[in-house]
């Protein structure tokens, strides 16, 4: 199934994106009143965010359950830390940050052993990676799964810092400088994380990338 | 003509970070070079597809129970209000007090103690001895101290196995002459 393919879906997306972006504006100010102690803002500030969030999560996690898990800690530990926030209008980085931190943790801690996943039809949803282009040709389709698969199987495999590097820049869209500040680190290193990351990604998925 | 492959240079090409000198080198060399032109098309298709790929929705109600389960688990007043007001001091005890006050008086003690070896052992370094004869044999003499005040030689102090120079040329002179003579 296609990320939001009803119409009904679509449209509800469509409406909270443009809530949402109506509401960017007035985050530092949510910010500021929630540093005095108005829940109701935290609460804005969670709807503001929480798309963002899972969707940053499950690129770092690949599944759901942690993004799940990743998501909830976020906005706890958010709750708990605002008040190291200096600035308010730097609350976007700092939401990342938690973010990030937490997915790369837990990323470590699953590395050592086998998680007993649910199968996705037991999942809210039935969650499923999809590409966004639309396809109509059968053999597309099956390109376009052999693809998934194949970026899946390879994003995997690389290194919690190096995927969440990735994600950030290349999929998020931030700069070099901003995932620096998010991940605590020179903009040398994220240049070397991001350069190791996408060769590694080139050679395993290069005849499929070469069409 | 360029031929050394830029393929390192690549990423930070299409992001757009590269200085406009390396910029125009990158550009000449992919003009004719194909391994280059096939690497960067490569990576401009990976970062498509990485963009591309879409997060699963994970259901209509997801992201409503989110927010109730984030309002469950943060209903406490959040820290930092309950931080603002300063804790409470409880008074020291009094035991606790005279052990501190005898840590203190020990660690002044071995202070001035460690102070006053070390400023002897100092004086005693920067003392200058020196040989002077004397009608007892050598006798190891201040010569001054550090700023130049001049000591008096101590009395009886004989460097045992250190020959006299002015005993050893007496010695040696008068027998020199007499077999001359």
């Amino acid at each position: 199934m296609l990320f939001g393919c009803t119409k009904r879906n679509q449209v509800r997306h469509y409406l909270e994106d443009k809530e949402t972006a109506r509401m960017t504006d007035d985050i530092a100010r949510l910010v500021s009143l929630f540093q005095q102690g108005d829940r109701q803002a935290f609460t804005r500030l969670v709807k503001a965010f929480r798309r963002k969030v899972y969707s940053l999560a499950y690129r770092i996690l690949l599944n759901h359950i942690d993004a799940d898990e990743v998501t909830q800690e976020t906005f706890v530990r958010i709750y708990n830390r605002i008040g190291q926030l200096k600035s308010p209008e730097h609350f976007e980085s700092f939401v990342y940050r938690i973010a990030t931190n937490y997915a790369i943790d837990l990323l470590r801690k699953r590395k050592g052993r086998v998680v007993a996943m649910p199968k996705e039809s037991e999942l809210p949803g039935s969650v499923q990676l999809t590409l966004s282009i639309k396809v109509t040709d059968p053999e597309k389709i099956l390109e376009n799964k052999q693809l998934l698969a194949a970026i899946t199987q390879a994003a995997e495999e690389l290194p919690p810092r190096q995927r969440a590097t990735l994600v950030l820049h290349d999929i998020e869209g931030l700069s070099k400088e901003e995932v620096a500040g998010i991940m605590g680190c020179p903009e040398a290193t994220v240049r070397s994380n991001l350069h190791i990351a996408r060769n590694k990604l080139k050679k395993k998925l290069g005849k499929l990338l070469s069409q | 003509m360029i031929y050394r492959h830029t393929t390192p240079l690549h990423g930070d090409y299409l992001d757009g970070d590269l200085p406009p000198q390396q910029r125009t080198v990158v550009e000449q060399h992919l003009a004719t070079c194909d391994a280059c032109r096939a690497d960067l098309k490569r990576l401009q298709n990976l970062t498509q597809v990485l963009r591309e790929v879409n997060v699963p929705d994970p259901g209509g109600e997801y992201f409503d129970n989110l927010i109730e389960i984030v309002t469950a688990r943060t209903n406490s007043v959040p820290p930092f209000l309950l931080s603002s007001s300063p804790p409470s001091r409880r008074p020291l005890p009094g035991s606790y007090m005279l052990k501190l006050l005898i840590r203190l008086a020990a660690a002044v003690t071995l202070l001035f103690f460690a102070f006053y070896i070390s400023d002897y052992d100092q004086e005693r370094r920067d003392t200058q001895w020196t040989v002077q004869p004397s009608e007892n044999g050598p006798v190891a003499q201040k010569d001054a101290d550090l700023e130049g005040r001049l000591i008096n030689p101590p009395v009886g102090i004989n460097l045992v196995g250190i020959p006299s120079p002015l005993d050893r040329n007496s010695a040696g002179a008068v027998e020199d002459t007499q077999e001359i003579k």
